[in-house]
């Protein structure tokens, strides 16, 4: 009886159950300087990229190495650094990874791609596969979240510079979309614009402002997309060809002066958000669970928050947000990232000069 | 001095409600330019929203502009009266475009998005003009009482 009355203490007190999941939070790495996005190693441990400009290898243990060496100086500067990071699908192989980041000056700066063959704690062979074209004077609003589709094209986002929204609705401008390049950095024949008649061969989706999540539910084979607003009008998008989000003409938020951006909330020819945030969250990091750790939040979709400083889970029915639950507030930091490890464990990267990467796993089990 | 405070309040807010009007119109209009539709109704919505919400920074960047500018004014006109008219407006005028210029010159970034062409920034500071104008009415009228 003394024990049952323990456990059920410990249960209310430790305040960690969320939709029924019994969950521990561990620190494993702390002291990273702006983490920024985790890639998993299929031979153990992952990598953090950090806004400060460099790529650091993490062991299972926790264990810190020096900086990678071999990739690309970036321009460090406000929103500037290094932002994703992401294995080859055929990683195993290739030992092929991709670094976005911003690249250029202070006249002259943009989002690129390079990639190189990982070696040790060395890239080899880095060459640039993509870089945001027109080139722009802002040290913000880059996008820079990559992901690998099932049929091995690669999707990133990409910001509007914050002084150039309105490019965001020229789909022959790069700023402002989701673009869609093959591993090598080449245009799929099947993009909607593949011809150049209508818009840049790159563009996949246009009408973004700052997209800082992007991930894909396997299930379904649906790629959703969130983005900042200004004040106000955090978007979840679900991710489509072709099609229109909006910015800057149609938006749920405001200018950070207080004045409308645009006094359309929606339009003909635009895409409607699936849900929505006004006041803002600082929508950033976005992972969609599908591991055996914790059966009973597959499907959900886990959203970081830089200003609330916390993490939504999303229940979709269909492409319909039917709830939404505020999660790990106990982390009490912004939230930079949201990543599902291959063993289903949650990995969260907290935003400052002192980041840290946060392990939720089971309460009673480890990481193998 | 009651009496020239209360000028220069009045003065900041003819300065506000015109700026903002301007700032919700140019805005709007960006957004025809991409080819959207804005019927008279949202147009007037938006003035009367933008008028009401800007209140948090863009009413203080107005008050500190015209701050700055109407003592400038008043030194460079206090011993040539004649000069009154155009120096208060003028003050007005370029204290606002200033403001702006130095938000973007420091921060990189533009506080207020039409500002970003120059019909925008022209339009602002006609809105300080306007205030800049006021002001010497209402400076002149107590003058004169």
């Amino acid at each position: 009886m003394r024990l049952i009355s323990l456990m059920v203490t410990l249960l209310i007190f430790s305040g960690t159950c969320v939709a029924q999941a019994a969950y521990k939070l561990e620190t494993v790495a702390e002291g990273l300087n702006f983490p920024w996005s985790i890639a998993f190693l299929p031979s153990g441990g992952y990598l953090v990229a950090m806004r400060s400009g460099e790529v650091r290898r993490i062991s299972t243990n926790g264990d810190v190495s020096e900086p990678i060496t071999g990739l690309p100086d970036s321009y460090v500067m406000s929103q500037g650094g290094y932002f994703d990071i992401t294995l080859d699908p055929n990683f195993v192989s290739n030992q092929r990874v991709y670094l976005s980041f911003a690249h250029g000056t202070a006249d002259a700066n943009a989002t690129r791609i390079v990639a190189g063959r990982l070696e040790g704690n060395t890239v080899t062979g880095v060459e640039p596969i993509f870089t945001v074209t027109p080139l722009k004077d802002t040290p913000v609003h880059y996008g820079g979240k990559m992901l690998f589709q099932s049929d091995g094209t690669l999707l990133m986002t990409t910001g509007d510079g914050f002084e150039y929204r309105e490019a965001a609705q020229d789909p022959y401008n790069l700023m402002g979309k989701v673009i869609r390049i093959n591993s090598d950095g080449s245009i799929p024949a099947d993009n909607p614009f593949a011809d150049g008649q209508n818009g840049h061969p790159a563009v996949w989706s246009y009408g973004h402002r700052n997209p800082q999540g992007l991930d894909l539910d396997p299930s379904t084979g649906n790629v959703y997309a969130h983005e900042h607003g200004a004040k106000g009008g955090d978007e979840l998008n679900l991710i489509k060809p072709k099609a229109n989000y909006g910015w800057p003409a149609v938006t749920k938020g405001t200018n950070y002066s207080g004045a409308y951006v645009s006094p359309l909330r929606s339009a003909p020819g635009t895409e409607e958000p699936l849900t929505h945030w006004t006041p803002s969250i600082g929508a950033s990091g976005l992972a969609i669970y599908q591991g055996n750790a914790f059966p009973q939040w597959r499907g959900k979709h886990f959203v970081g928050a830089l200003v609330d400083e916390d993490i939504r889970m999303l229940t979709l029915n269909g492409n319909e947000v039917t709830q939404e639950e505020v999660v790990f507030r106990e982390i009490k930091a912004r939230i930079r990232d949201v990543r599902i490890s291959p063993a289903g464990m949650l990995y969260i990267l907290t935003d400052s000069d002192q980041g840290k990467v946060i392990r939720i796993s089971p309460a009673r089990t480890e990481e193998s | 001095m009651i009496k020239t405070t209360g000028s220069f309040l009045l003065a900041v807010i003819a300065a506000y409600l015109l700026g903002a009007i301007f700032v919700s119109q140019g805005n709007i209009a960006a957004v025809v330019a991409l080819g959207f539709d804005v019927g008279m109704g949202q147009r007037l919505d938006a003035a009367v929203h933008d008028m009401l919400n800007m209140t948090d920074i863009y009413l203080p960047l107005v008050a500190t502009s015209l701050l700055l500018g109407f003592p400038v004014a008043y030194a460079i006109v206090r011993k040539r009266p004649h000069l009154r008219l155009i120096g208060y407006t003028m003050a007005g005028f370029v204290a606002l475009i200033a403001i702006h210029v130095i938000i973007k010159a420091v921060v990189g970034i533009s506080g207020v998005a039409p500002t970003r062409t120059l019909p925008g920034l022209l339009c602002q500071g006609i809105a300080g003009g306007v205030g800049g104008y006021l002001f010497y009415r209402l400076t002149s009228n107590l003058q004169s009482d």
